[in-house]
């Protein structure tokens, strides 16, 4: 069976594209598009991926009106935290250390939901060797 | 074969909503296009030369120390269907299901280049009424494309640019899914 290997673009509608395209860049380190051959976008490590539909009706999203939320992988969660929060971005820390690692929630200027997480190194190994 | 020059120009020129979709596939590698060039100018006119000084100050400053995310852990999008949809997914595009609904493994990607582009609200390529789109990367689009049309899946013409071959379809709730096998 052919299978994709892994997600080469994720387009969605904003207000200020410009703005937001420079926000994902300066605060979570996702630069855009490529320009020229030299220098191509955003290159993702491989790593694992939750890829799931919800319910219409979730809360998990945080705004009813938002139709997708994205998680990123951090290398350290707090590290990206004060660095978010040095900049004066409202970050929301959860807590609780789960089997697979810790998590943060904020948004980006137009609202859109954005989880990060810091998986668990043990978690990931145990998960590969499954 | 590639588009030849003459009836992509035309094209663009004809629909603004092609043209957006040209410069967003040339944004994935290529240079030398009129897409790419519109691509460039739009984000060189989002920044006056102020704000793009101290960018550049920023960026030599920030580089060695900045914390950046390392790729995309989960995608979470709401359904009619969540479990169909979820089934889709798996058995036309080989995604894995969430390990809640699998007790298996996710999903793994490969490393590889992510277009990560918010667009105008006016865009048309995204389709109606939806807010996101995936691109995803494949290893051959003719037998991705094969594959999905053998199971039933109504899928574009392949078409070819500098940087790679691209096809599109739609999963059945209508989200729209773009499929790109990187040139070279």
């Amino acid at each position: 069976m052919e299978k994709v290997l892994g997600m080469g673009g994720f387009f969605f509608r904003a207000r200020d594209p410009a703005a937001l395209k420079t926000w994902y860049e300066e605060h979570l380190g996702v630069t855009a598009g490529a320009e020229t051959y030299d220098e191509l976008g955003w290159r993702q490590s491989g790593g694992i991926t939750v890829f799931e539909p919800f319910s219409s009706g979730t809360s998990y999203f945080g705004a009813e009106d938002r139709q997708w939320m994205i998680n990123f992988r951090v290398a350290d969660l707090d590290a990206m935290v004060s660095q978010l929060r040095n900049a004066f971005i409202e970050v929301e820390v959860d807590p609780e250390v789960y089997p697979n690692g810790h998590f943060a929630r904020l948004k980006d200027p137009e609202g859109n939901p954005i989880q990060l997480w810091q998986p668990v190194e043990k978690w990931l190994a145990a998960e590969e060797d499954k | 074969m590639t588009t030849p020059p003459d009836r992509k120009s035309q094209r663009l020129l004809q629909r603004s909503s092609l043209r957006r979709r040209d410069s967003l596939k040339l944004g994935v590698g290529a240079a030398l296009t009129v897409g790419l060039t519109g691509y460039s100018q739009m984000r060189a006119s989002a920044l006056d030369t102020d704000e793009a000084d101290m960018e550049a100050d920023m960026d030599a400053g920030m580089e060695a120390s900045m914390e950046k995310v390392t790729g995309i852990g989960g995608f979470f999008f709401r359904a009619e269907n969540p479990d169909e949809l979820s089934n889709w997914y798996k058995t036309n595009l080989g995604i894995d299901l969430a390990p809640q609904k699998s007790g298996g493994l996710p999903w793994r990607q490969e490393t590889g280049y992510t277009v990560f582009d918010p667009f105008e609200m006016s865009n048309e390529m995204i389709p109606e009424g939806k807010s996101w789109m995936i691109n995803f990367r494949v290893s051959d689009l003719s037998k991705m494309v094969e594959q999905l049309r053998r199971n039933g899946n109504e899928v574009s013409d392949v078409e070819d640019y500098p940087h790679g071959r691209f096809a599109e379809l739609t999963d059945p709730e209508g989200n729209g899914i773009q499929l790109w096998q990187p040139a070279g």
